[in-house]
């Protein structure tokens, strides 16, 4: 046997103890390699101690719910930086991620490494023992990077941390604001942009129809599976306590919220039409000027941004949405978590901190991402570019934004009160009490 | 309904067009038993020989279109207590669930007056198409594709520009309308026109294929009996009603099974055009399936749901074929 044979087979000696040691590639095995200096380098590369800051070789995929929430870098920046780090990714449009894994875990198929869905549906992939906890993972990330870390708005983790775990992270979301046409409110003598409180949005709505306008007072969509956002972001600027997604009708600022849109219906500051309205049609009434007021979500201010003669300032505004009492703004989000499936949690961390990061999350505002938990992007003069109209009363709003009431029901809430809202708008000779009456044991039940 | 044309009970004197379409199709007459036996049988003429063939087709079949259905079924009659938890057996329970629902009943009639409306409609704008189709001649020949051209189109689209065109303030319909006087409704809007809407542009999207099966089968006519017709001296609907019509019952039959079952399976019109609003008078079958499954996110409920479905198609379909066998001609 030649030298180049005892080579050789030292080689496929080491490469075979390599990968018979255990997955964190702590096991002593590796010592054996020296035996052959030659091949002692690459034998050693995939047993070596865990970990620079980059981690191990790995191929990590990634399943996304929609293209726009990828960094706008497309990973090549966390692959440069890292370049032990292939990401491939996945996009899963069809809003059916869970039910995905839950056949591929079913059928012993390779997971994913990372998901990013819906934040409300983060406790049934819980549920599923389809996630893990990222507790160890964010306390690494604070401890190796306490300056981003501390950047993450805490509500990212927070309304991730339930069953004794942190199981995700939310490092965007959208939230609702109130958008007015500046001419229409002129004309009305209402001073739009210093409306706070729902009393004050109902007057200004009263005041453009006292005006005699044409447009109408308040657009928004009531088409089933679009508009019900608006009635969740209400009961929770009014105060209305939730169980999960349930709102209590009952209480105080239920019955307020009810009577408020039920007022805005009868007064005709809602029009009836709204009810076969979806976001093309409300926004389209707003944009076409034909409407004083509507509220909607954040990233829609770009939208109207680009329409010639309807410029901020000149042709329209944009408020926080209101309150009352101690009710207050809700965002939207959605959540990145590492799967059970992957044997790499350090390495699918360092990918959601990528997007984390401020320099993709303010290039993703830029592609019409929506606003970021992250305090050192929401002030980041870069954002001014992209989102002029953010302007402090709304970053204020934000960062001191809830999350938006969620439950495993969530949708069989969302489809209950769709009715609801639809009444409300089509019009209904019942009560606020009638309504909550009526509602709240459907709801309760679900 | 007593069928169209009855040779015994009608006629006396049997018409020229009786005797063609009554005419036996074997000329020939059967050979006799002797002649049978003393004739060998062919290489690969055995009994076994048309279930061998047919085999591979059945097993392919079988595997891309039987597997899924007969999973699903299985899968309803599983059930999560919440999403992500494991499902468990609970038989029947999601169909008993299903039958003591209220919705389910309201989702069910409303389906009725969509599938027949449709129905209705659609062969109504089929028939007349398709025999106005088969009449072009020469340069107007176009027109029989320009036909396929909203087949073309998927239906979600459609439904988008239906939604433009039926639009209470800014619809071309309301437009019209109001130039000669007449102030349109809230098409969309209305509990009383969403339907119709609805109807309409689900057969609008189903059109083309209806008038394309039923020109197909008026091609196929033999000139001979519309000929034997004419020297009769019947009148052209006389002409429809007792020889293309009957003749054309196959394809009429096709017809109302596909429209039957695109508009009791049909979503993305619904979906797209109204969402099953306003107030729920356009929530179908298919909709509050879409719903069960995709926003309630019970998907076990969902596919029982669908097998309802499946078998409500298949009662259909049987019935179409039956009621269609009183309208065909004999031989």
């Amino acid at each position: 046997m030649g030298k180049t044979h005892l080579i050789a087979a030292a080689v496929t000696l080491a490469f075979v103890v390599a990968a018979c040691g255990s997955s964190d590639g702590g096991s002593a095995e590796p010592a054996a390699a020296p035996a052959a200096e030659p091949a002692a380098e690459p034998a050693a590369a995939p047993a070596a101690e865990p970990a620079g800051e980059c981690g191990e070789e790995v191929d990590l995929l990634i399943f996304s719910s929609r293209d726009y929430y990828q960094p706008p870098d497309l990973w090549e920046g966390l692959m440069e930086r890292c370049p032990n780090i292939s990401v491939k990714v996945q996009v899963e449009s069809n809003d059916d991620i869970l039910q995905q894994l839950q056949r591929m875990n079913d059928a012993g198929q390779r997971l994913p490494d990372v998901i990013q869905d819906d934040t409300f549906l983060i406790e049934a992939y819980q549920n599923a023992g389809l996630i893990l906890d990222h507790t160890e993972q964010k306390d690494r990330w604070e401890a190796d990077d306490p300056d981003t870390y501390n950047d993450i708005l805490p509500i990212a983790w927070e309304e991730n941390t339930f069953n004794d775990g942190i199981w995700g992270t939310s490092l965007t979301a959208n939230f609702d604001v109130i958008y007015y046409n500046v001419a229409v409110c002129e004309e009305a003598g209402v001073d739009c942009a210093g409306i706070a409180t729902l009393d004050e949005f109902r007057d200004a709505l009263r005041a453009v129809k006292a005006s005699g306008s044409d447009a109408i007072p308040l657009s928004a969509q009531a088409l089933p599976g679009t508009g019900i956002t608006t009635l969740k972001t209400f009961f929770s600027a009014a105060g209305a306590p939730f169980d999960g997604a349930v709102p209590d009708m009952q209480s105080e600022g239920g019955l307020y919220t009810l009577q408020w849109f039920l007022d805005a219906s009868n007064e005709g500051l809602l029009p009836s039409q709204a009810i076969s309205w979806g976001e093309d049609e409300a926004r389209g009434a707003f944009a076409g000027q034909r409407a004083a007021f509507i509220l909607d979500g954040f990233t829609v201010a770009g939208e109207f941004n680009e329409i010639p003669g309807f410029n901020l300032g000149e042709g329209w505004g944009v408020v926080p949405s209101p309150t009352a009492g101690s009710g207050n703004q809700i965002s939207n989000a959605r959540t990145w978590a590492i799967t059970s499936g992957t044997d790499h949690p350090y390495e699918a961390m360092l990918a959601i901190r990528h997007v984390g990061s401020v320099e993709q999350l303010v290039a993703a505002a830029g592609n019409g991402s929506v606003p970021m938990r992250n305090s050192a992007a929401l002030q980041d003069p870069g954002l001014d570019e992209f989102w002029p109209f953010f302007n402090a009363n709304l970053r204020a709003a934000y960062e001191g934004s809830d999350s938006v009431p969620a439950g495993l029901n969530g949708g069989s809430v969302e489809v209950e009160l769709e009715k609801l809202w639809g009444e409300i708008v089509a019009g209904t000779d019942m009560t606020a009490q009638e309504l909550a009456d009526k509602y709240q044991p459907i709801l309760d039940g679900l | 309904m007593t069928p169209t044309i009855e040779p015994e009970t009608q006629a006396k004197r049997p018409s020229l067009t009786r005797k063609l379409l009554f005419r036996s199709p074997r000329s020939k007459s059967p050979k006799s038993p002797k002649e049978s036996a003393a004739q060998p049988a062919m290489i690969g003429q055995g009994k076994l020989t048309p279930y061998m063939f047919s085999f591979p087709a059945v097993l392919v079949v079988s595997a891309v279109l039987a597997y899924p259905v007969l999973a699903g079924i299985y899968q309803s009659l599983f059930r999560a207590d919440e999403i992500g938890l494991p499902e468990e057996w609970v038989g029947f329970q999601n169909y008993s669930d299903l039958f003591n629902d209220g919705d389910f009943y309201a989702a069910l009639w409303r389906t009725a007056i969509f599938v027949g409306g449709s129905l209705v409609v659609g062969l109504t704008l089929g028939l007349f198409f398709s025999f106005a189709l088969f009449r072009a001649v020469g340069g107007l020949r176009w027109m029989r594709a320009a036909t396929l051209a909203p087949y073309l189109i998927s239906n979600v689209a459609a439904a988008v520009m239906f939604r433009l065109i039926f639009n209470g303030d800014l619809g071309v319909i309301n437009n019209w309308l109001g130039y000669i006087g007449i102030e349109g409704p809230a098409w969309l809007a209305d509990t009383r026109w969403s339907m119709v809407v609805v109807i309409f542009s689900q057969v609008w999207t189903d059109l083309p294929l209806t008038i394309l099966l039923l020109l197909g089968g008026l091609m196929t006519i033999d000139k001979s009996y519309f000929d034997a017709a004419l020297v009769d001296g019947a009148s052209p609907w006389k002409r429809a009603r007792h020889v293309t019509i009957p003749l054309l019952a196959p394809q009429i039959v096709v017809s109302t099974v596909w429209l039957s079952y695109s508009t009791l399976t049909g979503l993305g019109v619904v979906l797209a055009l109204t969402g099953g609003g306003p107030l729920g008078s356009t929530t179908t079958l298919a909709m509050e399936l879409y719903n069960t499954a995709f926003r309630r996110l019970e998907f076990n409920q969902a596919l029982a749901m669908a097998t309802v479905i499946l078998v409500l198609n298949a009662l259909l379909t049987l019935l179409y074929v039956r009621v269609s066998r009183r309208f065909q001609v004999p031989g």
